[in-house]
């Protein structure tokens, strides 16, 4: 049986650090993913995923929601782009460096507001989402991972799908506070 | 033909477009989305949406960091870099300062409280009919505490 959230968390807490493994498999990618769209370099991107992870581990005596540890991660990864843009800039702003090119379009140049809109979904809706595209499980496969009805996942998905519709055009970006 | 309402559609919106549904469903799903825009107009977002999760998905599909972060947490003690450094921003010298603020405030507005009673006529003159039925009270509740004495005085022994 996987590990929750809490659990892991409350087991980092209580001196047990190897848990965080469990966290750092589980929210690399989208962590990653949202990185990617904010810095555009790979390296750079990957880099500060990991920056953010260590970051992540060691603020976690100060983390009062452990239920919104993915929110918290992105606020996380957030500063710490926000950080590689400024000691870095011309690596994340030099347009023929971008492996990952910036979209044309306001809506694909904000990309990275839909991995901060999936940060903030119910838990449920979370993690049937990120099973089915960052573990690129298909809804049987979750159906079986998570031990439920392959209808629960269907309908999980698309209350996920509305919940997202939803939030994406007002979606303010976590960056934006920080900033 | 099975009919399907806008509600029931919307529910099974991720399943019809992931193929998970029975082909007698799916001829139901899409009879509803012939005669219904608004759920057409659902469905289609709903795909672009999907292609832009399955993308971000390949983005990230060959990223493994476990290793390396614990590797960084085991080695490292608590880095520099890892602590906030501490943003002398307005609202941090607000926060660092809000007990000397709180008590200032609290001094000035009883200072202003004082002067308005004691420079005002009015006020003055207000509280000193105040103080005077004050004294009128506490005159007669001692008179009663004494007539109970003498009448009961085994009252309090």
């Amino acid at each position: 049986m996987e590990k929750t959230d809490l659990e892991c968390i409350q087991r980092c807490r209580d001196g047990h650090g190897d848990d965080f493994r469990f966290l750092v498999q589980r929210y690399e990618k989208p962590l990653f993913a949202y990185l990617m769209c904010r810095l555009g370099n790979r390296a750079l991107a990957q880099e500060a995923a990991q920056e953010s992870l260590v970051r992540a581990y060691f603020g976690l005596p100060k983390l009062e929601k452990p239920e919104s540890f993915h929110s918290w991660l992105i606020g996380i990864g957030a500063r710490v782009a926000l950080e590689f843009r400024r000691s870095s800039p011309k690596s994340a702003a030099n347009v023929d460096e971008l492996e990952f090119q910036p979209a044309a379009t306001t809506e694909e140049s904000q990309e990275y507001l839909l991995d901060e809109a999936i940060a903030m979904l119910p838990d449920s809706q979370r993690k049937v989402i990120m099973l089915r595209y960052y573990d690129d499980l298909s809804c049987q496969q979750i159906a079986e991972r998570l031990r439920i009805p392959l209808g629960t996942v269907t309908k999980t998905l698309s209350r996920a799908y509305a919940e997202l519709r939803e939030q994406l055009p007002q979606t303010r970006s976590i960056c934006a506070e920080v900033q | 033909m099975m009919k399907m309402n806008c509600t029931e559609f919307q529910d099974t919106l991720a399943a019809y477009i992931e193929g998970t549904l029975d082909a007698g469903m799916t001829s139901v799903c899409r009879h509803h989305l012939d005669t219904c825009t608004d759920c057409r107009s659902l469905e289609e977002s709903s795909v672009k949406l999907q292609q832009r999760l399955l993308k971000r998905g390949r983005l990230a599909s060959d990223i493994s960091l476990a290793d390396s972060v614990m590797e960084r947490i085991r080695t490292q003690e608590i880095p520099e870099s890892t602590r906030e450094p501490e943003r002398s921003t307005f609202m941090s010298k607000l926060l660092k300062w809000r007990w000397s603020l709180g008590m200032g405030a609290m001094a000035t507005a009883a200072v202003m409280i004082l002067f308005a009673i004691f420079a005002t006529p009015s006020v003055q003159v207000a509280g000193a009919e105040i103080l005077a039925r004050g004294a009128n009270a506490v005159e007669k509740l001692f008179s009663i505490h004494l007539r109970g004495k003498f009448r009961f005085p085994w009252v309090g022994m």
